[in-house]
């Protein structure tokens, strides 16, 4: 049997065991995404837009994780518009870093992985560039706007707030509150996978100022504190989504003006 | 220098006059400063390079004859060592996937090899490589003051831990250099991660004390688990094919990297139950025991499905680039995971269990410190 089978049986048990009928979800959901992600890119390989189809793999994601296993109400709607929003807005700022910084594609310490690809190929690596920067935090944004969406919610329902704008400012504390573990969650995971590429760069004996300047190790650097700016944006924007989608039905026309106001 | 003193000193006059409302502000206001001149510093710092760099002053592009590349010709001038002011001509060629070249604009800066003549004539120049490292502190400046800015005094702290973590890990990778055991360098190092970490973000209390704890015990767990399981099945089935060109035993590098990676999911997870459960402990201290290990299931169990998405997304987007690349080159779609995903599906598989055994432990853990405290009045 290989080491993924076993892990994967090791993981099913333990989800089912500790998480009764929403860790069967969770597992499931982690193969919808993994199947996602399989369709984006044979998608892309055959010369789909890859910035359109990152904004519709967010969004059937933002599904899947929201309204699949957290159901369709105004917690999850309001996480789910939040996160489309800085989804947008995030790939305005990447795709800006990227093409400036010039770090699609490989570097030339990679060609011998290469030598028997063809690199004469109709895909632009900055769009993919993007497409993987933002793939890459949309799980920490989810995870962050259902967690402020649903905590403001409680707050909304036992009426711990005095006035719509106190909630606005729980909703920006709780996000603070979270920010910096979520951090550590990207980095260490970045990090354990960009190990290798240090090492190896070191042995080759290569200056901290080589390394900054080399496009992969660049790359990296780019990645962790673009998932920074994402992780840093989702904060308010949830906090004001949510506040204007909790008081919508309750007041009616009269707080959507508000909202429109601010 | 002195000039830049005197600057510095009204800027922080400026900052004292206009923000007497508390320390913080005059901290970040001095935060500003420092980031800003770091920023001028590096803009202007082809100085400190020994490699010539060049600054392109203009470019022409045309097709290549029955090619489907094209060519740059440049024009820069030098901008460090001896030759610097000097203009020279440069050529560049663009193929159209621009995976492994780009394409140059005017003010763009270039590292670049020069060839001389005993005349101190330059006889010929290559672009070697595109300088970097000034967009990276933009970046990184565009990073710190939005996180300054929306999570003040709690965006500093993050901002402390990241710096702290960068340094830790660029000890032990020092440590490792010099032939250090990377396994057990990659342990004290996690320990260190564990503390700081937690320590800067949430402060020392119980709830830290416990997350602490938990995610000691968490890590260690899953990773015994993770290595028995490789022992079991001989290893069968990881293709270290992404780790081929390092000359050293991969495996080792290997299980460092998950034990790190798990680290971070469980350290998240341990601090938002242990956090969770002294709040509804605190609202109502009279909750018999066993509702309060109740509901911080139902919340370890609604955060478990997000984090362990959140990890699946983080490791598989490094791969997409290379696995659309396998693809355009028409390889067979198993052959494609086998090289490119093994490792990530391992590190998902390896890090979501990491995120499921954690949830019992922590609230195991936090419900014996807290009985030490007054649980057991109820209990």
């Amino acid at each position: 049997m290989s080491v993924e089978y076993l892990l994967l049986i090791t993981l099913f048990i333990l989800m089912a065991i500790i998480g009764g009928k929403r860790g069967i979800k969770a597992f499931f959901s982690l193969w919808l995404i993994f199947l996602t992600l399989f369709i984006m890119l044979i998608m892309i390989a055959l010369n789909s837009n890859p910035l359109k189809i990152t904004v519709l793999v967010s969004i059937i994601i933002g599904i899947i994780t929201l309204f699949f296993i957290n159901g369709f109400n105004k917690k999850t709607l309001s996480a789910f518009l939040s996160v489309i929003f800085v989804v947008l807005l995030t790939i305005l700022i990447v795709y800006k870093i990227v093409a400036e910084a010039k770090i699609q594609g490989f570097s030339n310490e990679q060609s011998e992985t290469l030598a028997y690809l063809s690199l004469q190929i109709k895909l632009d690596f900055t769009k993919i560039v993007v497409c993987e920067f933002l793939i890459g935090l949309l799980g920490a944004i989810i995870d962050i706007s259902i967690s402020i969406a649903s905590s403001m919610h409680e707050i909304y329902i036992n009426k711990l707030f005095t006035t719509k704008r106190s909630l606005l400012f729980s909703g920006i504390e709780i996000g603070k509150d979270i920010l910096g573990t979520m951090i550590n969650t990207l980095l260490f995971a970045f990090i354990a996978e960009f190990m290798t590429l240090v090492i190896w760069f070191s042995k080759l004996n290569y200056s901290i100022t080589d390394m900054l300047n080399n496009k992969v190790f660049a790359s990296e650097i780019f990645q962790i504190l673009c998932s920074g700016i994402g992780i840093v944006l989702i904060i308010p924007v949830t906090a004001f989504v949510t506040n204007c989608i909790l008081f919508v039905g309750n007041h009616g026309s009269k707080s959507i003006s508000q909202c429109k106001k601010k | 220098m002195q000039k830049v003193f005197l600057i510095i000193h009204r800027l922080k006059e400026i900052v004292n006059k206009q923000f007497r409302s508390g320390k913080l502000t005059y901290i970040f206001g001095m935060l500003l400063i420092v980031l800003l001149a770091c920023l001028c510093l590096i803009s202007n710092n082809e100085s400190c390079y020994q490699k010539t760099v060049a600054k392109i002053t203009s470019v022409t592009e045309e097709t290549i004859p029955n090619t489907q590349n094209n060519r740059q010709t440049i024009q820069a001038i030098i901008m460090n060592g001896k030759y610097m002011g000097k203009e020279i001509k440069l050529e560049n060629t663009i193929s159209n996937s621009q995976a492994l070249d780009s394409r140059y604009n005017v003010n763009d800066e270039l590292f670049i090899n020069l060839q001389d003549d005993k005349n101190k004539q330059i006889i010929s120049s290559e672009i070697i490589g595109f300088k970097r490292d000034n967009y990276i502190a933009y970046v990184a400046l565009i990073f710190a003051v939005l996180i300054l800015l929306i999570a003040q005094a709690k965006g500093l702290r993050s901002l402390l831990t990241l710096i702290m973590n960068i340094i830790i890990a660029s000890i032990i990778l020092q440590l490792y250099l010099h032939g250090y055991n990377l396994i057990v360098i990659a342990s004290i190092a996690s320990f260190l991660f564990i503390l700081t970490s937690l320590i800067i973000v949430s402060g020392i209390n119980k709830k830290t004390l416990s997350a602490i704890l938990s995610t000691i015990v968490g890590t260690l767990i899953s990773i015994l688990l993770t290595i028995i399981i490789f022992k079991i099945t001989d290893s069968n089935g990881i293709h270290y094919e992404e780790m081929e060109f390092l000359t050293t035993p991969p495996e080792p590098i290997f299980i460092s990297e998950i034990l790190l990676g798990t680290l971070g999911a469980i350290m998240d997870i341990a601090i938002t139950i242990s956090s969770s459960i002294e709040e509804i402990y605190k609202k109502n201290p009279f909750i018999e025991k066993k509702l309060l290990l109740n509901s911080a299931m139902e919340i370890g169990k609604d955060i478990m499905g997000t984090m362990t998405n959140t990890l699946v997304l983080a490791y598989f987007s490094g791969s997409i680039p290379m696995i659309l690349l396998w693809l355009k080159n028409d390889y067979p779609f198993s052959e494609i995971i086998n090289i490119n995903l093994s490792l990530e599906i391992i590190r998902i598989l390896t890090g979501s269990i990491g995120i499921v055994i954690s949830i019992p432990i922590t609230i195991y853990i936090s419900s014996i410190l807290l009985k030490k405290q007054t649980i057991g009045l109820s209990s």
